[in-house]
């Protein structure tokens, strides 16, 4: 393993648990209303919107069939894991079907 | 404080583990999803243990994935963007205070790692009927926490036998793993959803949580005073 993977992943944890610790210390100070709460709540979708976006529309039809049936998988059925498998089947399929 | 759990530490314990299970054998498979993914993106066996082990929290890890290029590795970067992923758990462990304000700080901040999305959701669903104990925060989050490992050093391990991933569309389980958990509803707004008494009457002071288990305690576990159905856990 290399150094810069190591610093990488402890930094992560870092990061990752004085979050966790922190809510719990700062419990009474936080705001949980108005637009500090609000950018807290919605950033991780933004973030996730911005991943999914380019691979979407960098792809071709059949990325854009897989995400509109792995979408609606997930809208029904709510299992992350069944929607990512319809997903990636879709995309199988698709790209067999279309020659892609 | 909160009332005293009506079970012992390690009944609470283990109803913690019995009742998360359906929950851990949905993360498992996104946990394996996670490992034949980590190992595309160049990340080592012994990566993979240490970063679920020590990070522990999902979506981060998927966007660290993406970001992951071995050799030239936007070390900074990686680290930004996990805490701005995990941000919301702030809003979270801040919430489970209450519960575990009775222990020493080196205990509440133990408890603390194991917050994650839907381990929280489920334990914070038990506080509002009157339940809920550390024991069970700690049942359901020791579950979550192996569920998580595990599956994804098996999908670490049984990644390396697909040589050619996106010949079976494997390329696209990045796209559509992000694009599910874009659509799922968020933890945080789950518990506004539900509109509790704290939220609505004391305007988010989260200080006044120490009140409202036992409070929901006298009323029943039906309904809280604003007459809104109790939370059910959704995934």
């Amino acid at each position: 393993m290399s150094l810069e993977a190591l610093i990488a992943i402890l930094g992560m944890a870092a990061v990752t648990f004085a979050i966790r610790a922190g809510g719990l210390l700062l419990a009474n100070r936080l705001p949980t209303t108005g637009f500090v709460a609000s950018w807290m709540k919605h950033v991780p979708g933004a973030v996730l919107a911005a991943l999914v976006a380019p691979a979407i529309l960098a792809g071709g039809a059949a990325e854009a069939i897989a995400a509109a049936v792995t979408a609606l998988i997930y809208v029904v059925s709510r299992n992350l894991f069944a929607a990512m498998l319809g997903g990636v089947l879709a995309v199988y399929l698709a790209r067999l079907a279309l020659g892609g | 404080m909160h009332a005293p759990a009506p079970q012992s530490g390690s009944a609470q314990f283990w109803l913690g583990i019995r009742m998360f299970l359906p929950v851990a054998v949905s993360i498992a498979a996104y946990g394996v999803v996670w490992g034949v993914l980590a190992g595309q993106a160049g990340l080592s066996v012994l990566e993979v243990a240490l970063m679920s082990g020590l990070v522990f929290a999902g979506a981060s890890q998927f966007v660290a994935l993406d970001m992951w290029t071995p050799g030239a590795l936007p070390v900074l970067s990686i680290i930004i963007a996990a805490g701005i992923i995990n941000l919301r758990m702030l809003l979270m462990s801040a919430t489970l205070r209450p519960l575990v304000g009775h222990l020493s700080l080196p205990r509440q901040l133990g408890a603390m790692f194991f917050v994650s999305d839907e381990q929280w959701a489920m334990t914070m669903a038990e506080v509002r009927k009157g339940k809920g104990s550390v024991a069970f925060l700690l049942g359901t989050g020791a579950l979550s926490w192996f569920a998580w490992m595990g599956s994804t050093l098996c999908g670490r391990v049984l990644g390396a036998f697909i040589d050619d991933p996106t010949r079976y569309g494997l390329d696209f389980a990045f796209t559509a793993t992000f694009l599910a958990l874009l659509l799922r509803p968020r933890a945080v707004d789950r518990r506004r959803a539900c509109r509790h008494p704290h939220v609505e009457a004391d305007r988010g002071q989260l200080v006044h949580h120490r009140r409202w288990p036992r409070r929901q305690l006298r009323r029943g576990p039906g309904r809280n005073h604003q007459g809104a159905p109790p939370c059910r856990l959704r995934r």
